[in-house]
């Protein structure tokens, strides 16, 4: 069948122009989208790798106190993944900033900034949704309490997020998931050469230097997040 | 909003048109339509709006029929448009027309809403295979009854 006959075919079914349509629409007060609906909708926009990784980390924990018995090497084995997921939040943060038309024609009467923040902020509950199931995972089974095993967990992860923000801060190529792809699997890597060189590096000689690390990091963190914050805002479209 | 009012305003009031085939009532139609589905705010976030929205029209023509069946106007009011609208495309128009109404509802909501395989579905209530042969179902008789004109 030809293209032609496709588009006589839509001719075919043309009717007269309607002669109420702009004073019904005008008049027609129809429920408009809520709060909770945009949110809703900011969670749909958010790529499925994102919710499918952090599902994987979550059940390969589960599964793993499931078929090993708990131990220090499984602690850091868990800190090393834990930036991958960082790494997907960072991606979608990357494509938010980078290829932002889309989301904004979508959302219409919401500006950059706004979308943005509340893309961040539901990425951000998500880690730390997962963050929290794997500690409830993990408490009880090892030695550690679970104030000092989330400071193991998530140092690695903070480290990762700084060095994430940092360079989206201050590079502008459209390349820059590779480079952080790069931080994380220096930062992965590191962890792990780290907690196997120094063996005794989750012991309490070494309380002092987690408490400060993951301090100074979720400062710089919160510091980078407020940059890329700002530079959000100076794009922030009026719709 | 799950459905975008102005887009599907003019879909909407074309589908009832080929229904009921009189302007004033297509268009007291579709503003029915817009009506009833906003008043069922429960359900417009949810499940598959367009099918839903389809589904609104589809009733109120059918009722529309219903009413006017029993009050015999139904001459009075098929007869009024459709000398004025269908005056190009003359051919086609009328080989469509000689299609089941079925074939020729599908052909509207394929090329005319320009809707996806899997909308239709919804809205006909019959599964994407039957869509896709019905479509060529509607294709093959076309084809014939244009088989000396230029379209094949």
């Amino acid at each position: 069948m030809s293209n032609n006959l496709k588009r006589e075919l839509k001719s075919a079914f043309e009717a007269p122009i309607p002669t109420r349509k702009s004073s019904f629409l005008s008049q027609f007060n129809y429920p408009r989208a809520s709060r909770f609906d945009f949110f809703k909708r900011q969670v749909g926009y958010i790529r499925k790798r994102v919710w499918i990784l952090s599902g994987f980390l979550f059940i390969g924990t589960l599964l793993g106190l499931y078929c090993y018995k708990v131990s220090t090497s499984f602690v850091w084995m868990v800190s090393s993944v834990l930036p991958f997921i960082s790494l997907v939040s960072m991606n979608e943060i990357v494509r938010s900033t980078t290829y932002n038309m889309d989301e904004l024609e979508m959302s219409c009467k919401h500006n950059f900034l706004e979308i943005s923040l509340i893309r961040i902020g539901l990425l951000g509950i998500g880690n730390v949704l997962v963050l929290i199931g794997i500690l409830f995972l993990f408490v009880g089974k090892t030695d550690f309490g679970f104030f000092r095993l989330g400071l193991y967990l998530t140092t690695p992860y903070l480290l990762n997020c700084y060095g994430s923000l940092f360079a989206i801060n201050r590079l502008k190529s459209r390349e820059i998931t590779y480079v952080c792809g790069s931080v994380t699997a220096f930062v992965s890597t590191l962890n792990a050469l780290f907690t196997m060189q120094i063996n005794i590096i989750y012991t309490e000689r070494y309380w002092v230097f987690w408490i400060a690390t993951f301090i100074a990091l979720a400062v710089l963190s919160a510091i980078e997040a407020v940059k890329l914050i700002k530079k959000t805002g100076e794009l922030q479209w009026s719709l | 909003m799950s459905v975008s009012l102005q887009d599907q305003y003019e879909k909407i009031y074309r589908y009832c048109y080929f229904k009921v085939n009189n302007k004033e009532i297509a268009e007291d139609l579709t503003q029915e339509t817009f009506l009833k589905y906003f008043s069922q705010t429960s359900y417009i976030n949810r499940g598959k709006p367009l099918a839903y929205l389809y589904t609104i029209a589809k009733n109120l023509c059918i009722d529309f029929y219903k009413k006017n069946k029993e009050q015999d106007l139904d001459e009075e009011i098929l007869g009024n448009d459709a000398i004025s609208v269908f005056e190009i495309h003359f051919t086609i128009r009328e080989a469509v027309s000689t299609l089941p109404n079925d074939l020729q509802e599908l052909l509207l909501l394929r090329f005319a809403n320009e809707l996806g395989i899997g909308e239709i579905a919804n809205i006909m209530g019959i599964s994407r295979f039957s869509v896709h042969r019905k479509l060529n179902k509607a294709f093959d008789k076309l084809k014939a009854i244009l088989r000396k004109e230029d379209f094949s």
